[in-house]
Formats: C-alpha cells, structure tokens, sequence
C-alpha cells in the first residue's frame, strides 16, 4: 500500500515576503480579504509588525487580510502580501524548525519546514502573530 | 644564475612544483591536523576539518523574516533543512546591518556540532591541507580582542596570518547572542 490518506496532509495557504515563501495552515484561516487602498480595516497587524523584523518595511505588493479561525479564539487579522492559494502538503515533507534562528527572547512564530518540490515554505502559526480574544469578542 | 635570466616556461613550472613540495612538506613524525582554509570578506581563516561535513555551492537560501541577522537563512540539504550563519557578522568583519555577498566561488561549510549542522557561507574555499600541529601559534600577538576569543591559534598560509577558529567557542557566542 502507498501514498498518504487525506489525514496525512496538511492544506497549507501560501503568502510571500520579499521572496521567501511562507505558509499559515488553512484550517487555522476563516476567511480571506483582499485589502484595497482607502478601504478602512480595524484591528488589524502588518505581518512583519508581527515578528522581530528589523529591517525596512517589506513591499505589500498585493496585500491580504486573514482572519483567524475562531478556534484559536484570537482578535483582528493579519496583513501579509501575494497570497498564492492553497497547497496540500504531505506529512513526511515536514522538518522541525531549526533550532538557534530566532532569538529565544522572542515568541517564534513559525514551528515546521515544509519541503515541496516547489521549494521550502516557512510554516507560521497564527495562533502566535494574533493576540489573544478578550472574553466574549471572538474574531471580527 | 644571471639575475636578469629570465626563466622559461619549463623552468618555472619546475620551481611552481618545488614550491608545492615545500608547502606540502611535513615531518613524518610530527603530529599533523587537517584544516580547511576559506576567505571572508579579505581575511583567510582556517576551521579543523573534521568539524567540517561538507562543502555546498551556494544556491537559493531562504530568508527567514524575523530571523536573527547572524542568520542569511535555510538550505534544503538531501530533504533536511540547515540554517545558514553569515560568519562575517559574527566575526565583525561586516558592518551592523551588512550581510554577505554571494559570488560564484562562495560556499556553504556545513559544520557538525552536536548531531546538529548548521552552515557557514564563505566567500570562498583556499585549500584543505594538513598542517603540522606546531604551525599553530596559540597567543597570537595580531588578533583582535574579538576574534582572540573565538580563535584557537593562528597560523601561516600563503604568508598570510590565518586565525584558526575555535568551533566549541564559535558554536558557543553564537548560543549567547542567540538568547
């Protein structure tokens, strides 16, 4: 017998930074926006406000809001650029994040590598660049 | 031999091997390490070659946003990832907020420590030879403060002065300024 049952998978939603290739798991996403200039957004982070970014702003060439899940009972949503759809990714094209990349003083946003053939895709946790809910004010 | 002789071809390629010999002349009884010489940012280093997997051409390496700057990013090697050390930021041989460039004779050192490989991009391999161990000098009087603490020694190559990294101190600032 061969190949991964569905469970095996994980549905991964591909965005860009500069030309790194990063990854949110889909489950982890409710809905998607595109963001228009002059459209009004409350509540919501630029991804690299998100992390320990120390260099210019990136380019928002395309930019998207994604709003969490309410599972993860966290509040507003999150800015990122080029989002590039969806893509399904086996379980055994996984590796641990490496240790030593980001400083420990620092929530690490990101938990797995995943290795297509396409090229490494940065796995981010959403749970970890959103902030918490208050009480009874789920997600937009 | 007139000084103002000037050697033919055969005879130069004669003395370009003598050189070598002389360069690879080593007392069969003194003790020996092996030692990959590589260049960063104009300044030749040496790093023990057993602490050395492998050697990679450099191609695509991801960025990691938000990663520490002693970090260019990750390498896919044989379907694992390793992170990738700008070793010029750590040895202070770049600016702050500098990192390294890539050129086609740059390299990624893959080093073992630990049962964990990280990489190292130089800007290019010089040579791996072994040296007598008694070519190492090990109080240096050249070496900066900086690079005294993550250096074993120093010693001669191409009569150039060549620090000898200490890997366990190396791996061990890295640690430090990585929490």
């Amino acid at each position: 017998m061969s190949g991964a049952s569905p469970s095996q998978e994980l549905l991964i939603l591909l965005f860009a930074c500069r030309e790194s290739r990063l990854g949110i798991e889909a489950r982890q996403v409710a809905r998607t926006l595109r963001w228009q200039e002059g459209v009004a957004i409350n509540n919501f982070s630029y991804f690299h406000q998100q992390i320990d970014w120390q260099e210019e702003p990136p380019p928002y060439s395309d930019p998207f809001l994604l709003f969490p899940a309410p599972q993860l009972q966290r509040q507003g949503s999150l800015l990122v650029d080029r989002l590039q759809g969806l893509l399904a990714v086996p379980y055994r094209q996984l590796r641990p994040w490496p240790p030593g990349l980001i400083p420990r003083q620092n929530r690490n946003p990101y938990w797995a590598i995943a290795l297509p053939a396409s090229g490494p895709i940065l796995l981010l946790d959403l749970a970890v660049l959103l902030p918490p809910a208050v009480s009874g004010s789920a997600s937009d | 031999m007139n000084a103002n002789h000037t050697p033919s071809y055969p005879e130069i390629l004669l003395q370009a091997t003598e050189l070598r010999q002389q360069d690879q002349i080593v007392n069969v009884d003194e003790e020996t390490q092996q030692l990959v010489i590589f260049r960063l940012s104009d300044n030749t280093f040496a790093i023990p070659g057993h602490a050395v997997r492998e050697l990679l051409p450099v191609g695509e390496i991801v960025a990691v946003p938000g990663s520490s700057p002693l970090f260019l990013g990750v390498v896919p090697v044989r379907g694992e990832i390793v992170s990738v050390l700008d070793p010029a930021r750590l040895l202070h041989l770049l600016p702050a907020t500098t990192s390294s460039a890539r050129n086609r004779r740059s390299r990624i050192l893959i080093i073992q420590k630990e049962e964990r490989n990280t990489g190292m991009l130089v800007d290019a391999v010089e040579d791996i030879r072994e040296f007598p161990k008694s070519a190492l000098q090990t109080q240096p009087a050249t070496l900066s403060a900086e690079l005294e603490k993550l250096c074993a020694g120093q010693l001669l190559f191409d009569n150039q002065p060549t620090p000898l990294l200490d890997v366990e101190a190396f791996f061990q600032t890295l640690q430090e300024l990585c929490t």
